[in-house]
């Protein structure tokens, strides 16, 4: 190999990595938007079976994380709202602290944090679940009857981590600035009570778009990637675990990046 | 004869198989409406991919089928679904889904398609789950023995009323009696409902009782015979081992 085809290889190999990226997401959408105009051209929408894959899949993803939700909704409110509204109260004006609560809080930690548990729960679980469904032909079994997977499988999960992540975020943020301000109201100064009335007045409608946006993006592309995972696995039970990963690392990189990208974006 | 008797039709078929490259004859086939066509021949001589060929599930290699009176090569979507709903295929290892009991499997294909509601689906789904012998309707499938989720799958399979069933090796992990008990079932289902039944088995005996047809597949070629007489005039000495040998199962 002469040092020309070295120095080309190895300049060449970001460019395939971003190629190689590029193609991902966008096999990932197609597939997804494909699932998505399945279900809405079959008027699957109210079928039985499809609302029932939804209900079950909204209650495994926000009813059963509850006790989860909320154990660390009042970690969050105990180490971050209470610290905040303590550190910021002294140097800052209210308006100051309504701002950082509703940017760091409600913008920030609570979707960030409520799809790290939806990743690890649900994800990883839609993961197994399809994965196992495919390697036992059970997928198959399903499309020789001509049943479309789309509308039963992939597009009910795709709505249901959408909606979950959304109703998790809004019960998750609800518990952190309660128990931050009830905390700070207790502990600091009792005017720190009327906070609970300011902050729910200083949501404006734009703020509210961007948060039922935000959660509702970052719950599509959670189950887009599990879903898209699960059906990856070909042939082996050892695939599944490699699957289950891949899809976790990946759901909190583009995590990461879409969430970048919104603060750069709104902020 | 109507145009709808017609389910599969090919000419000059060779199928694309999945362990070898079939360098052998093509096939011509027609399959009606309440015949029988069995297809029997060697281990390892891609009899599951002519099955599944035939009843569209994979693409052939060459020549030109038609599936319900129309050529696969001129199918939308919304044939396909027809195709799979009237031309049922069960594979024979386990197929149905694991997190559903035995109802709620054979009652999922109807109601997907909206045959039917739920409620009204429960009589018929119940009805064809005990004719094929499956009285325990709650348990999930990994309870249940793998001949009794196979024949869950055939019940599944049957809630559509195909045109045609085709069951890949369905008696291989039966007992004698109860091979005995399906075959029968499933012959009293084609007469009663004018339905095709196209059969891998390696049951010689059944094949050569039942069938209207026979395929006799081989790796290098595949013979069809119309009538169980003619099998049994083929001079072709590796057929005549083969079907003397008469395995039971």
């Amino acid at each position: 190999m002469t040092a020309n085809n070295i120095v080309s290889s190895i300049t060449g190999w970001p460019g395939r990595q971003l190629i190689q990226s590029l193609m991902y997401v966008i096999d990932l959408v197609t597939f997804s938007l494909i699932a998505i105009v399945d279900w809405l051209r079959n008027n699957r929408i109210f079928d039985s079976r499809s609302y029932r894959t939804v209900v079950q899949q909204i209650i495994f993803t926000g009813i059963d994380a509850l006790p989860t939700i909320t154990l660390l909704g009042l970690a969050t409110g105990f180490l971050f709202t209470y610290r905040l509204i303590d550190v910021v109260s002294t140097l800052g004006a209210v308006e100051d602290v309504i701002d950082l609560l509703i940017s760091i809080i409600c913008l920030g930690i609570g979707p960030f944090l409520s799809a790290i548990i939806l990743i690890s729960r649900t994800g990883s679980a839609i993961v197994v679940d399809i994965g196992n469904m495919k390697l036992h032909g059970e997928i198959e079994g399903l499309e020789l009857l001509g049943i479309n997977i789309n509308d039963l499988l992939i597009a009910p999960r795709i709505l249901a981590c959408a909606v979950s992540q959304l109703a998790i975020t809004v019960y998750f943020t609800f518990i952190a600035l309660v128990t931050g301000i009830a905390l700070s109201g207790l502990l600091l100064t009792t005017s720190n009570f009327e906070l609970l009335i300011t902050i729910s007045s200083a949501f404006t409608p734009h703020l509210l778009l961007v948060f039922v946006s935000k959660n509702l993006l970052f719950g599509y592309v959670i189950a887009t990637t599990a879903c898209y995972h699960g059906l990856s696995v070909a042939g082996s039970p050892t695939e599944i675990p490699q699957r289950a990963t891949r899809a976790i690392v990946d759901c909190l990189i583009f995590i990461f990046i879409i969430d970048g990208l919104l603060a750069l974006a709104v902020f | 004869m109507p145009r709808n008797d017609m389910l599969i039709q090919a000419e000059q078929l060779t199928p694309a198989l999945t362990a070898f490259e079939y360098e052998g004859n093509p096939l011509d086939i027609a399959i009606r409406r309440g015949e029988v066509i069995s297809l029997i021949g060697p281990d390892y001589s891609g009899k599951s991919d002519w099955l599944r060929t035939l009843t569209g599930v994979i693409a052939p290699r060459s020549g030109k089928l038609s599936l319900l009176g129309k050529p696969v090569d001129d199918f939308e979507r919304a044939d396909w679904v027809e195709t799979r709903k009237q031309l049922a295929y069960v594979k024979s290892d386990n197929t149905i889904l694991s997190a559903a009991n035995a109802l709620q499997n054979v009652m999922l294909p109807a109601s997907y398609h909206h045959i039917a509601d739920s409620k009204t689906l429960r009589t018929p789904a119940t009805r064809l789950l005990t004719e094929l012998g499956i009285f325990d309707l709650i348990s999930l499938p990994a309870f249940l023995r793998k001949d009794q989720r196979f024949r869950i799958a055939i019940a599944r399979a049957l809630i559509l009323q195909p045109a045609a069933l085709a069951l890949d090796n369905p008696f291989v992990m039966l007992d004698a009696i109860a091979a005995e008990t399906l075959q029968h079932y499933l012959i009293r289902r084609v007469q009663e409902q004018n339905m095709a039944l196209l059969i891998l088995t390696h049951n010689i005996e059944f094949a050569l009782k039942v069938s209207d047809q026979i395929l006799f597949i081989t790796p290098s070629e595949v013979l069809r015979f119309d009538r169980q007489h003619r099998i049994q005039d083929c001079d072709k000495p590796f057929v005549q081992n083969f079907i003397n040998k008469k395995t039971p199962c």
